[in-house]
Parts: structure tokens; C-alpha cells; sequence
């Protein structure tokens, strides 16, 4: 529960440090928090792993971070038409990249269902090993995504923060040691603690103080 | 959750072909300035920055590359075509993310449609 509220929030405190009061309008930032939380979703999902009794628990969290992550997608592509552009043959490499990392995620969560899984690897271990890899490969194509198109992480600080966190949370635990024990709240906090964070990453920039 | 994503390839490809079916405005890619390529329009209101020093954008009045418009030379020139892109989202966006921190009056900052429709050309 700590390491999720820790996940999350510092993914979006990261995002506030150069230009807090920096709106884009309530639809632009509103759609763009949803991005950041289901970027945090994946960090938090490689973080608790989905072995033994969290099996349950990891499937759900993936679920929810598809949803998340559709809702960005859309959100945005159904709310500024321009964006539209940016999904087509010519768009910058950012968006290519950010479009990996959602269909990879699509894959990665379907090819881990029991039913495809045991299909495609006999051995856990192998699977396993894919498992890890898609889903580092996933988080790079998303974090290139974020990085490199700019709009929130401006400078060169915020996106040294931005990888130390994900090289934190992604790889912290295998120094330590840890894992955490019991994750079956975690979707449903998940997806209220993030919810809370939208609301807050879109109404900071956007609210007159 | 199979059914939710089946369901979404067809209306992923329906909503890449005909646009969003929300009643926003709709910019269209097509051949402007004798692009290469289709672009964006984008929309550019020189009453709104004559407070500007003209410089900041028109550097070819001062470093004798032309007396053209904007979109002679970025659109047209082979070698600065590729970076069209990259050179006005920076000069557009740098300069009015720094007044709107400045809590002076700016353009868009970020949101695509607030700069890519049919307007004042710039």
C-alpha cells in the first residue's frame, strides 16, 4: 500500500516540479493524468510481481492499467481531433513509442492469461523471462514517450528524477531483497488513489489560486 | 475484458479513418505553402503579438536569409522542411509557456487543436 501511494504520487510530483501552474486546459490535462497514472500502474505492477498468492491480485492491477492506459488514449485522440494526426504514418517518434507500449502491454497481459500462457511456454521460468522483458520494454517505450515529448517534463532535472525513480522502483526491490506480501487491494486503490491523482495533476494546473 | 478489446480494434481503425465523432473542430492534413508533404494548418494572430519584438520570429529581416514569410523558406527549403515541426512547436510553445508562468497573457501551451485549425495565416 506505501510502495503504490509512493509510486504514484512521485510520478506525478516529478511532473509538477518545473512548471506546477502550467495548464493545458481541464480535457489536455485531464487525459495526460490519466497517462502518468498508468505509467505509475506499470512501474507498481513490475514492483509486486504476480507469483504465488498475488497472482489474482497482479491480473486485476494489469487490467485496471489497460483501462487507465485506453482511457488516455482515447480520452485524448476523442477530445482534440489534431491528435489524430499524431497516430498516423509521419508522427514523431514519441508517439510511435507510446503506441508500442500500449499494444505490448495489450500483449503482455493476454499472452500471461493461463489459457494462452501454457500455450506458448511450457517451462514457468521461460515465461517468466519474456514476461519481465515485455514489460521492461514495455515501461521504456512509454517513458520514452513521456520524456521525449516534452510537455511535462521540460528539464533536464526533471527527466534525470524521472528515470532515477523508474530505475528505483523497477529495480529497488531486487536490491533489497523485497517484494511485497499481499497485494489484493491494491486495483481498487489503485484505481481510487489514481483517480484522486487526475483530478489533482488537471485541477493544480488548471484552477486560478 | 477479450470482448472489451475486440470490440476496440474496429473502433480504433473507424475512429483513425473518419476522426473523432465528437462535435469539435476538425483540422484536416492536406498539401499548404507547397508542402512536400500534408501538414496541419495552423492558425498564427499577428494582432496578438505585436507587442512582440518582430525579431523573435522574422530573424531573416536581420540575418539576410530572404524577406519571405515564415512558411516560404520552413515549408519550401529542402534542408529546414524536415524541421518544421521541432522549430515552431519550440519557438511557438517556449515563448508562451514562459509568459503564461509569468502570469502574463499567452497563447496555447500545449493542447494540439488550440493551434491546428484553419485561422489568420501565420
Amino acid at each position: 500500500m506505501k510502495s503504490l501511494v509512493f509510486t504514484i504520487t512521485s510520478v506525478l510530483f516529478v511532473s509538477f516540479l518545473a512548471t506546477p501552474g502550467l495548464g493545458a486546459g481541464w480535457a489536455w490535462d485531464v487525459g495526460n493524468g490519466f497517462g502518468f497514472v498508468a505509467f505509475a500502474g506499470l512501474l507498481y505492477l513490475s514492483k509486486i510481481g504476480g507469483s504465488g498468492r498475488n497472482v489474482r491480485a497482479h491480473q486485476l492491477l494489469g487490467f485496471v492499467v489497460l483501462g487507465v492506459t485506453v482511457t488516455h488514449v482515447y480520452w485524448l485522440l476523442l477530445l482534440d481531433a489534431a491528435v489524430i494526426e499524431y497516430v498516423k504514418p509521419g508522427a514523431p517518434l514519441y508517439m510511435w513509442t507510446g503506441i508500442a507500449g500500449f499494444l505490448m502491454l495489450v500483449v503482455l497481459i493476454f499472452i500471461s492469461l493461463p489459457e494462452y500462457r501454457l500455450r506458448l511456454h511450457k517451462r514457468y521460468a521461460l515465461f517468466k523471462f519474456w514476461h519481465l522483458g515485455l514489460a521492461l520494454l514495455t515501461i521504456i517505450g512509454a517513458g520514452h514517450h513521456i520524456v521525449v515529448s516534452g510537455f511535462y517534463l521540460g528539464e533536464p532535472y526533471q527527466v534525470a528524477l524521472f528515470l532515477l525513480l523508474v530505475a528505483i522502483v523497477f529495480f529497488g526491490d531486487s536490491f533489497l531483497g523485497k517484494r511485497e506480501a499481499d497485494t489484493r487491494q491494491s486495483s481498487w486503490v489503485f484505481l481510487g488513489l489514481g483517480v484522486f491523482c487526475v483530478a489533482a495533476f488537471a485541477g493544480i494546473r488548471n484552477v486560478p489560486f | 475484458m477479450k470482448l472489451f478489446l475486440i470490440l476496440l480494434i474496429p473502433l480504433s481503425i473507424a475512429l483513425l479513418i473518419l476522426g473523432t465523432p465528437l462535435p469539435v473542430e476538425h483540422p484536416v492534413k492536406r498539401h499548404q505553402w507547397q508542402s512536400p508533404e500534408p501538414i496541419l494548418p495552423m492558425t498564427f494572430a499577428h494582432l496578438d503579438h505585436v507587442g512582440e519584438n518582430c525579431l523573435v520570429c522574422h530573424h531573416n529581416y536581420n540575418d539576410d536569409t530572404g524577406n519571405l514569410l515564415c512558411m516560404n523558406c520552413h515549408v519550401t527549403n529542402s534542408d529546414l522542411w524536415p524541421l518544421l515541426e521541432t522549430q515552431f512547436h519550440d519557438l511557438c510553445r517556449d515563448c508562451h509557456e514562459a509568459k503564461k508562468l509569468l502570469n502574463e497573457e499567452s497563447g496555447p501551451t500545449r493542447a494540439c487543436i488550440d493551434c491546428h485549425l484553419d485561422g489568420e495565416l501565420p
